[in-house]
């Protein structure tokens, strides 16, 4: 017997901010900060933010290291992330099919 | 600057409230050309990146047929230290430059690493025994797998 498609759904990711910032992390390996923030269009505090909620929850993985002398932020999906993110979207689809 | 997503072409929703599921596949769906965008530039900056460098070393292995160090040492050692300057300007610039990294690409560029790396080993027993231009075809034969790797995308 199949599951309602509600159950997929991740309270982590009904956050818009939060909802693109994975969309983001799933096409990519890995992306530095700045331009996470730049695709993205929020503040450099927004994303410290959201990011740190979702590192939290074990669905981001940040890495700080440096280039050159200066420091750089890589952000990258974990694979809790990308199988939760995954379930979310399919429920999304699932809930909205036939609107 | 805004947390709105109203920038994603969504509705702007109050702050705080939760998306509904329409909203957020709308959302999702607003953000795609701006996040391919990203991917595309990253994608082409690894692509030329894998390209240089895996023609550089397809260079070292021809370098000792054209600059034959029995025939010229300078000339040899020379070679060999622009080879390995112009190795680490590529990938200072790689390094400083990198801002994202494409799905899979990371696996594909050290797939072909790897993949270069064995057939230049390989090559190296036919140092002295080959002409210039059959080293120029062995070069871009050691190259290939590297430069393959750099271009290929995830359809």
């Amino acid at each position: 017997m199949s599951t309602h498609p509600r159950l997929g759904l991740n309270d982590h990711f009904t956050n818009p901010v939060r909802l693109s910032l994975m969309a983001a992390l799933a096409g990519v390996d890995e992306i530095d900060f700045k331009s996470l923030r730049e695709a993205l269009d929020i503040s450099d505090s927004a994303l410290s933010k959201h990011s740190g909620s979702l590192e939290q929850a074990g669905y981001v993985t940040i890495r700080k290291g440096f280039v050159g002398k200066r420091p750089r932020t890589w952000l990258s999906i974990s694979a809790d992330g990308k199988a939760a993110f995954t379930a979310h979207v399919a429920s999304l689809r699932e809930l909205t099919a036939g609107l | 600057m805004t947390e709105s997503s109203s920038e994603h072409g969504v509705e702007a929703a109050p702050p705080g409230r939760p998306l509904t599921p329409a909203e957020q596949l709308a959302l999702l769906e607003g953000s795609h050309a701006k996040l391919a965008a990203v991917r595309t530039r990253a994608h082409r900056r690894l692509a030329w990146f894998a390209t240089v460098l895996g023609l550089l070393i397809g260079a070292a292995h021809v370098v000792p047929s054209v600059f034959r160090p029995d025939e010229s040492l300078p000339a040899f050692l020379t070679a060999m230290g622009v080879y390995v300057v112009a190795v680490l300007v590529v990938t200072v610039w790689y390094l400083r430059t990198r801002t994202a990294t494409t799905l899979g690409g990371g696996r594909r560029y050290l797939l072909g690493l790897a993949i270069t790396m064995v057939l230049y080993a390989g090559a190296l027993t036919l140092l002295g025994r080959e002409t210039w231009p059959v080293a120029l075809v062995v070069g871009l034969v050691i190259a290939a797998p590297l430069v393959i790797a750099g271009w290929w995308r995830r359809a």
